[in-house]
């Protein structure tokens, strides 16, 4: 893993130890991660393709990680249907969403892929 | 002996009574007598009450009482005495609270008697209730946010409508006259019993008794002083007429779309900038517009607005002849089915035609604004405000076969937007789908207040979301999605046109502007979009749009325009 092509998965490990596998290019959708898990930005993210968020707890990593595929799943699609989030995450994940970087309306999915 | 309870022994020192001036004292009688009657401290000790005082018969060691013998008596009660007189004693939790009132000396606080689980005053006595001062470490902030909300107080103005609301509503009178009463605000509650409003059967006029037809109401507000309408007034889908003209509106909800009901609606003197496109909406057969007064206002003008005045000048040689069914026209005359007979669909009330649109505003979930074009603010007070207009949209229907793509005015981000489309997603952001979940719930005020200070720019949202919620909400223009922060706006400008039949020629309409001003032609519509998905495309035509459900020029109707007025130079 420590040369040539970059592993498919990446991985996310919440402040509470759990690890969340998640494919790659479903992680893109965060310029934040896409830009920890760089290969070209040499850091230690990059090379072991792990992250560790301190501050994300597991149930709003979860939840991050679900709109990953989420977002995978219908990035191409016109119908999305909406993504049910409980109200007792929602402060925390919308801290964790706007640390990530995901606020903005996706553009331009086509160069990633 | 052993097994009867023992009290605590009893200090030494006792009170003394001096008879003199009738009080008790600390001091023992021996230096008590040396002193002044005036500095008995006894008396200082307590405000109101008698003193308490008990007597050494209390202890059960005494149970050899001597005649003669005088009787202890002790001021206070006997654990402070005890506390007081034995510091040596086993030190109880409670004792330290306690305390000597004679070594008590400074101020009452509030402590936890953790026994009790409620908080008390210390239990000790004290030495004088005046300079009692509560001092409390909590902090005085409320725990229930929802309460720190200022309750919302009515205006006297406001109150007037509510009441005459309510006469209207119990006696069934469809017509609420508010006009000129200084309304400066109008909240969804005042409004809310006219969506309640049932008609009184008419039973005297008409053969068959007490049949109920749905009410017209009509709501005349004009010249008052609102600002915004609320969102339970779009609820009221009864509403006939409606009349806001002569108010301070900046902008309307889209909300407005579901007053299907509305036939004259009268807009004019207000503030506004533009005009919701799902205003359109009220044109589509099922709804039943006839009168639409929207000047003057403020509306924005594109600043190449030449463009878009020549393709209107262009339309005067197309009149009076037959003009948008031509290439139709030669179709179906080729299949025969040319001219339809008697027209099924009804013919439209008004028609729009797309004449171009301002740049695109793109914006993050959390409203900030990444474009260079940014739309100019509802509250900016400037008459005209002239936008570049980076594409005008030619007219393809009149111009016959023109090719949509020949189009040659394409600026650098429509072709962006172009390029950008296949690959565009309609997902929403993260914060964008986490704030419609949050705008769903029905506690969408205390989120506001559950925030961190840190996330300033996510308040902004709360404060937004709540908004559009007041307001009816903020569906996407194009596909209709409930949205917090329209990631995409942009301004078209339309021009809008009444048909009459006209006087002699059977199937024949013409074709008339809704004002003779230049100025006034076109007319600005915000467009709001969910996804680049939903962001205009290239290409679209910009010929006379036909609204839902009424019968274009395939039915066989046939219009003319009169020709526009005379440009000045």
């Amino acid at each position: 893993m420590a040369s040539g092509e970059p592993s498919k998965y990446v991985t996310l490990v919440s402040g509470d130890g759990f690890e969340f596998v998640v494919l790659r290019e479903a992680t893109k959708v965060s310029p934040i991660i896409s830009g920890m898990i760089d290969p070209r930005s040499g850091f230690a993210e990059a090379r072991d393709a792990r992250c560790v968020f301190q501050e994300i707890s597991s149930p709003v990593l979860d939840k991050v990680v679900e709109y990953f595929h989420y977002w995978y799943q219908y990035r191409d699609n016109d119908d999305v249907p909406d993504m049910d989030i409980p109200v007792e995450i929602c402060l925390e994940l919308l801290a964790a969403a706007d640390y990530l970087g995901l606020d903005q309306a996706t553009m331009n999915t086509r160069q990633w892929s | 002996m052993a097994e009867e309870p023992s009290l605590p022994r009893l200090p030494l020192p006792a009170v003394s009574w001096n008879a003199q001036t009738e009080s008790f004292s600390n001091n023992p009688r021996k230096r008590r007598a040396t002193r002044r009657p005036s500095t008995a401290s006894g008396a200082s000790v307590f405000n109101s009450s008698d003193p308490a005082i008990f007597s050494s018969d209390d202890d059960p060691a005494l149970d050899n009482y001597v005649e003669g013998r005088q009787k202890r008596r002790y001021l206070g009660s006997w654990y402070s005495h005890q506390q007081h007189h034995q510091p040596e004693h086993e030190h109880e939790p409670e004792a330290e609270c306690a305390g000597a009132p004679a070594q008590f000396k400074g101020k009452r606080t509030l402590q936890r008697q953790y026994d009790s689980g409620v908080f008390l005053a210390s239990d000790c006595t004290e030495d004088d209730d005046t300079t009692l001062e509560l001092e409390c470490s909590m902090p005085t902030r409320l725990k229930l946010p929802q309460l720190e909300a200022a309750v919302r107080t009515m205006t006297e103005p406001e109150r007037a409508l509510q009441r005459k609301i309510r006469e209207c509503v119990d006696t069934g009178n469809e017509t609420v006259d508010f006009w000129n009463m200084g309304l400066e605000e109008l909240s969804g509650e005042t409004v809310a019993p006219l969506s309640h409003f049932e008609k009184i059967p008419d039973v005297v006029s008409r053969d068959v008794a007490f049949e109920q037809s749905p009410p017209k109401l009509n709501l005349y507000l004009a010249m008052n002083r609102l600002r915004m309408l609320p969102g339970a007034l779009f609820d009221v889908t009864n509403l006939t007429t409606m009349s806001l003209r002569g108010n301070k509106l900046e902008s309307l909800p889209p909300a407005f779309s579901k007053l299907c009901n509305l036939q004259e609606l009268n807009l004019s003197q207000n503030r506004l900038r533009h005009l919701p496109v799902e205003l359109l909406r009220l044109l589509d057969s099922n709804c039943s517009l006839q009168t639409l007064i929207l000047h003057p206002n403020y509306f924005l003008l594109p600043a190449h607005g030449d463009d878009i005045f020549e393709i209107l000048e262009d339309d005067e040689r197309t009149t009076p002849e037959p003009d948008a069914s031509e290439l139709e026209y030669e179709r179906l005359r080729k299949a025969g089915t040319w001219p339809a007979s008697t027209p099924e669909a009804p013919p439209p009330r008004m028609l729009t035609r797309r004449l171009g649109r301002s740049p695109l505003q793109v914006s993050d979930a959390t409203g900030r604004v990444l474009s260079r074009f940014k739309l100019p603010s509802t509250s900016s007070h400037e008459k005209f405000e002239l936008l570049d207009v980076d594409q005008i949209y030619r007219k393809q229907l009149y111009a016959q076969g023109v090719d949509p793509n020949d189009v040659d005015i394409l600026s650098q981000q429509q072709q962006q937007v172009e390029v950008g489309r296949a690959g565009q997603s309609a997902v929403p952001s993260l914060v964008e789908a986490v704030m419609r979940n949050c705008y769903r719930s029905v506690r969408l005020g205390e989120f506001k207040h559950l925030l961190p200070e840190d996330f300033a720019n996510l308040r902004q949202v709360f404060d937004k979301a709540a908004e559009e919620k007041d307001r009816g909400g903020l569906p996407c223009s194009r596909c209709g999605t409930l949205m917090v922060v329209a990631p995409i706006r942009w301004i078209e400008w339309r021009e809008i046109n009444t048909l009459t039949r006209h006087k002699t020629r059977e199937g024949v309409y013409q074709l008339d502007p809704l004002s003779e001003v230049e100025d006034e032609l076109v007319v600005p519509f915000l467009h709001s979009a969910c996804s680049w998905r939903c962001a205009p495309r290239n290409g679209e035509h910009s010929g006379w749009v036909f609204p839902k459900g009424c019968g274009g020029c395939t039915a066989g109707y046939t219009y003319f325009r009169q020709g526009y007025p005379e440009r000045a130079e």
